[in-house]
């Protein structure tokens, strides 16, 4: 721990403040950790555009300029007042009268070094919206800080249109929303929390069969008498690979099927343990046996891409993605047999180092191996639509491999159609849920103030005066939604919204701002799965829900 | 600065007006927020990933008199999210530099900071807050804490039961990478932090010795075995390495690789190192932001009433999609800080005091938090003992009078019956009581005897 009372000198701070790769390495070592080195050069390349620099917008801001997103800008058109100080930690007493584009700018670009400032605008976004129709070209992802309905139509026309991704912010009292929108987001590297492993182990190919082969159990048990420790460290693999065999050769070439046939199963690997039956490479076999009878299935994300009409139609547009999915399908119909190449990597197991290592040779050659018949795959594609074998790299070529158990293609239902009764998804509204009916609360909150210049209870005397309009357009929203008003019962909650009356309370925009934050990151670093495509947070109970309309 | 005029205006339409959804004893009344503004106190312990945020929020939902504890320093790695710090301010105190940057730039903020640990402070400090929003980062740490505060509840005068303004409620946050969790607790209201200490996610990297020597696969295992064995061997036992000191890190880095080459093992690298060797957890301003966001609003709801609060405990998962997950934990009644009740254990009438005591240190179950164990008998027993004590560890004249009882066997000491008896860990002052049952007596026992 440094000294406190030794601080750097003038010389130390200087040289941390330029950003280099040194610099960037050791500032945002703890980020870097989650999403890589490759993962924060997409972030340095990003433009994001604030549109509205009201709390919740400030606060996403401020949870990408700390990661170091490579450029913002901020478009709004008020002057701070002192409200804004109540609930904006990016603004100062200095500021009130001030532009609050400039000074929310100002004081979030304060907060790194490293982060390129972008244009700080003061001018209504509503204004820029309805006047610019190409103004969201000169960014990557647009942030949408509590607009109104036609606003958000228009802006969801314009994202659709230049290919931009958009993250709708809405926050009400304790009630919060974020919704997201992309034409097309493609992630390799979803992440998942429960990692599935491809061990092949109903399907060994030659060299691991002769791997598997290589163990001699009996001979080894005649040593355990010796002492040598042989025979508790043989993979789990190659403990249920025999077992298998054994299995299928005596019950018709089938593997277990029944629950009978399960336990008996558990019961040879038990018999094969003999004592040594609860050491820890039997125990994996124990945890695992359900690897040699559940079939191998390819994920139904990865078959919607072997499905999809940009996988059927391969011409000279197509993209890399979509070239190496199909050269990938390709595979799967063909030398594949009904199987992705494979990923190659292993979990930790139970084995001697040198057993270890060399099963982790013998998978990485094979799925060398299957990269190059997809690569061939590849290069008759490319062919076909006269380009060069070589326009894609090979560490490219394996990296699509060694995620095509994990691949998800994400199309956003465009923001516009949520607001036309007729293109909505209805049915993914839960309006059973108490966090439906807060998003329906927000959508009746829009009408009104499309219908009134205001949001409901956004006025100094009785607040609840406004409950019999709200109740109003949310009983014609609702019937557009084809919804029974009495069974949803919303009352209560929109007179909860005439109560918040459209006050941003910083605490929900904290919460929200790191939520649109975190799906930003998702969608610039295109890792992990992003919120298909509407997130509300309840911020009296603590709950969520999620759905996509 | 006394009033920036409209300054308040959003937080105001919470607290002077009521809906559907407030809490049932919500009084909606200027008052509210001239309480929290004037006379209330929150107690902020941390500054770094989750308290700058902390303090940020508390400040802008209208909280003034704030304290923070932090004995930490600024790190150059920490400003991807402690927000409140800049490069000119690494090596100095966080809790300095959080108080000072949200004084100058929250109007109306009078944060107090101190550059010291939690367990500086006694009981007159932490009884003198209304609410405890934590941003610790170690377990022992907050166990310490909830200690101390479930320690100051007390009996209402009519001693029917607890007295909630003796039960400072305290909000609880925790993150790591993108999940997160938020707790309220109030102490005998709701769980404690030791009723559910279970849950806590365990410490990683801890591998087997015949792993990590032996049959080492990963880089970690080997990173591991520099740590516990090569350092040891070429240091001795009673020098630790420094997390902080490159020179350490990569002297520990040398030793795994030589380790790793034995086995032909590839992949050991400085920062692979310096993260097993540093127990690092990623960390991100987003996920610090919801976590922080959630407790700064209970702190708000518990002191305002404005709306119910969490009820007690929830789970933040951002990364596949974005969810949380509300769970109502039930009080753990033989929790070893706030439960009432005894601890169960069944053991052999024959077996001696000293097997019982061997048996107490080796579990890793309730009785996990006693490595030395002190045994008394509860004030109230009327038998006639020599002391009040059982056995008393080395350490006290006790334990000279009452090392003797260790061969004793447990039917001698306890009746035949088995007792109830008084346990703690030697050095802590908070005491269980241990209703010691002996296994049933077989047909044949019970006529031999």
């Amino acid at each position: 721990m440094a000294d406190p009372e030794k601080p750097l000198t003038a010389d130390e701070i200087a040289k941390l403040e330029i950003k280099n790769d040194e610099t960037v390495s050791k500032k945002y070592d703890r980020q870097i950790r989650l999403w890589g080195l490759h993962g924060q050069e997409r972030l340095h390349n990003a433009h994001i555009c604030l549109l509205g620099a009201g709390p919740v917008g400030t606060e996403t801001i401020k949870n990408l300029v700390l990661p170091g997103i490579g450029k913002f800008s901020v478009i709004d058109g008020e002057k701070v007042t002192n409200r804004d100080l109540g609930n904006n930690f990016f603004v100062e007493v200095s500021s009130v009268g001030k532009s609050r584009a400039e000074e929310t700018g100002r004081l979030l670009h304060e907060l790194n070094g490293f982060v390129e400032k972008g244009g700080f605008i003061d001018q209504d976004p509503n204004h820029l919206v309805n006047n610019n129709d190409e103004f969201v070209r000169d960014y990557d992802v647009i942030i949408a800080n509590n607009l109104p309905d036609a606003t958000l139509v228009k802006l969801g026309e314009q994202c659709s249109k230049w290919n931009k991704k958009l993250v709708v912010i809405k926050t009400n009292g304790l009630l919060g929303l974020v919704r997201l929108f992309a034409n097309e987001h493609r992630v390799l590297e979803s992440k998942p929390d429960g990692e599935k492993w491809d061990l092949r182990i109903q399907t060994p190919w030659p060299e691991l069969q002769a791997y598997i082969d290589s163990f001699d159990l009996d001979s080894m048990l005649a040593d355990l008498q010796k002492f040598s420790p042989e025979f508790t460290h043989v993979p789990f693999t190659v403990l249920l690979s025999k077992l298998i065999t054994q299995w299928k050769a005596t019950h018709d070439g089938k593997c277990p099927e029944t629950e009978e046939d399960k336990q008996a199963f558990l019961q040879s690997i038990i018999s094969l343990g003999k004592s040594y039956s609860i050491s820890d490479n039997f125990r994996e076999a124990k945890n695992y046996k359900y690897l040699t009878w559940v079939p191998y299935e390819i994920p139904y994300e990865t078959q919607e891409i072997f499905d999809d009409e940009k996988c059927n139609n391969i011409n000279e547009k197509s993209s890399k993605f979509w070239l190496l999915a199909r050269a990938v399908r390709d595979f799967y119909q063909n030398e594949g047999n009904g199987h992705l190449p494979l990923a190659g990597n292993l979990p930790d197991i139970t084995a001697k180092p040198d057993a270890y290592t060399t099963m982790q040779r013998i998978f990485r050659e094979k799925a060398e191996k299957d990269w190059q018949s997809v690569k061939s795959h590849l290069q008759t594609l490319l062919k076909s639509v006269n380009k060069s074998p070589d326009d894609i790299r090979d560490e490219d070529i394996a990296f699509f491999c060694k995620h095509t158990s994990v691949m998800k293609v994400f199309r956003f239902s465009p923001v516009q159609n949520e607001y036309d009764s007729t293109k909505i998804n209805k049915e993914a509204i839960e309006w059973w849920d108490e966090n439906g009916k807060w998003y329906l609360a927000f959508r009746a909150a829009g009408r009104f103030q499309a219908e009134h210049g205001r949001l409901p209870g956004d006025r100094n005397d009785d607040p609840q005066a406004d409950f019999e309009n709200l109740k109003k357009v949310a009983v014609q929203l609702q019937e557009e939604l084809e919804l029974d008003v009495e069974e949803v019962g919303l009352d209560d909650y929109l007179k909860e919204f005439c109560r918040f009356g459209g006050c941003q309370i910083h605490n929900t925009c904290a919460f929200v701002g790191g939520v649109a934050s975190q799906e930003v990151i998702k969608l610039v670093t295109k890792q992990w799965h992003p919120v298909d495509n509407t997130y509300i947070y309840n911020g009296i109970t603590g709950t969520s829900a999620f759905f996509a309309v | 600065m006394a009033g920036l005029e409209g300054q308040w205006e959003d937080v105001r339409r919470l607290t002077e007006r009521s809906g559907p959804f407030a809490h049932k004893d919500f009084e909606p009344s200027p008052m509210c927020l001239k309480w929290l503004q004037e006379e209330c106190r929150v107690l902020c312990v941390g500054a770094g990933g989750l308290g700058c945020e902390l303090l940020k929020d508390l400040a802008l939902v209208g909280f003034r008199n704030i304290d923070v504890i932090d004995m930490d320093t600024i790190d150059y790695s920490n400003l991807n999210r402690q927000f409140l710090f800049r490069v000119a301010d690494v090596g100095k105190s966080k809790s300095v530099a959080a108080a000072a940057f949200i004084n100058k730039r929250v109007a109306g903020a009078k944060v107090v900071a101190h550059h010291a640990r939690i367990e500086a402070f006694d009981d007159k400090f932490y009884q003198s807050f209304h609410v405890v929003v934590s941003g610790l980062d170690s377990v022992n740490a907050r166990k310490w804490l909830n200690s101390k505060l479930v320690g100051l509840s007390a009996l209402s005068p009519d001693e029917s039961g607890w007295d909630p303004m003796t039960c400072i409620p305290c909000i609880n946050g925790g993150t790591e990478g993108w999940k997160g969790e938020t707790r309220v607790i109030q102490a005998h209201f709701t769980p404690c932090f030791e009723c559910l200490v279970d849950l806590f996610p365990k410490e990683p990297f801890n591998f087997p010795m015949c792993t990590y020597a032996h049959t080492p696969r990963q880089p970690e295992h080997c990173i591991v075995f520099a740590m516990e064995k090569a350092w040891p061997d070429a240091f001795g036992p009673d020098k630790k390495w420094d997390g902080d000191n490159e020179k350490d890190i990569t002297w520990l880095m040398n030793a795994a690789i030589e380790h790793a080459n034995k086995f032909g093992l590839q992949g050991v690298t400085y920062k692979l190192t310096q993260g097993v060797v540093k127990r690092i957890i990623p960390a991100i301003a987003s996920t610090n932001a919801v976590i922080s966001a959630a407790c700064a609003n209970e702190a708000f709801k518990v002191l305002t009433f404005c709306h119910n609060r969490l009820d007690n405990f929830m789970n933040y998962s951002g990364n596949g999609g974005c969810n949380t997950n509300v769970v109502s934990n039930a009080l753990n009644s033989q929790c070893l800080v706030c439960g009432c009740e005894p601890l169960d254990v069944i053991f052999d009438r024959d077996a001696t005091l000293q097997d019982f005591i061997d048996h107490i240190i080796k579990d890793t179950g309730s009785f996990s938090s006693f490595k030395n164990p002190v045994l008394s008998w509860p004030e109230d027993d009327e038998d006639d003992h020599d002391s009040p004590y059982i056995y008393v560890p080395p350490g006290t004249i006790w334990h000279k009078k009452t090392v003797g009882n260790l061969e004793k066997t447990m039917k001698e000491l306890l009746g035949d019956k088995g007792a109830i008896v008084l346990i703690k860990e030697q050095g802590n002052l908070k005491l269980n009581l241990l209703s010691i049952k002996f296994t049933e007596l077989t047909a044949e026992e019970q006529e031999s005897s």
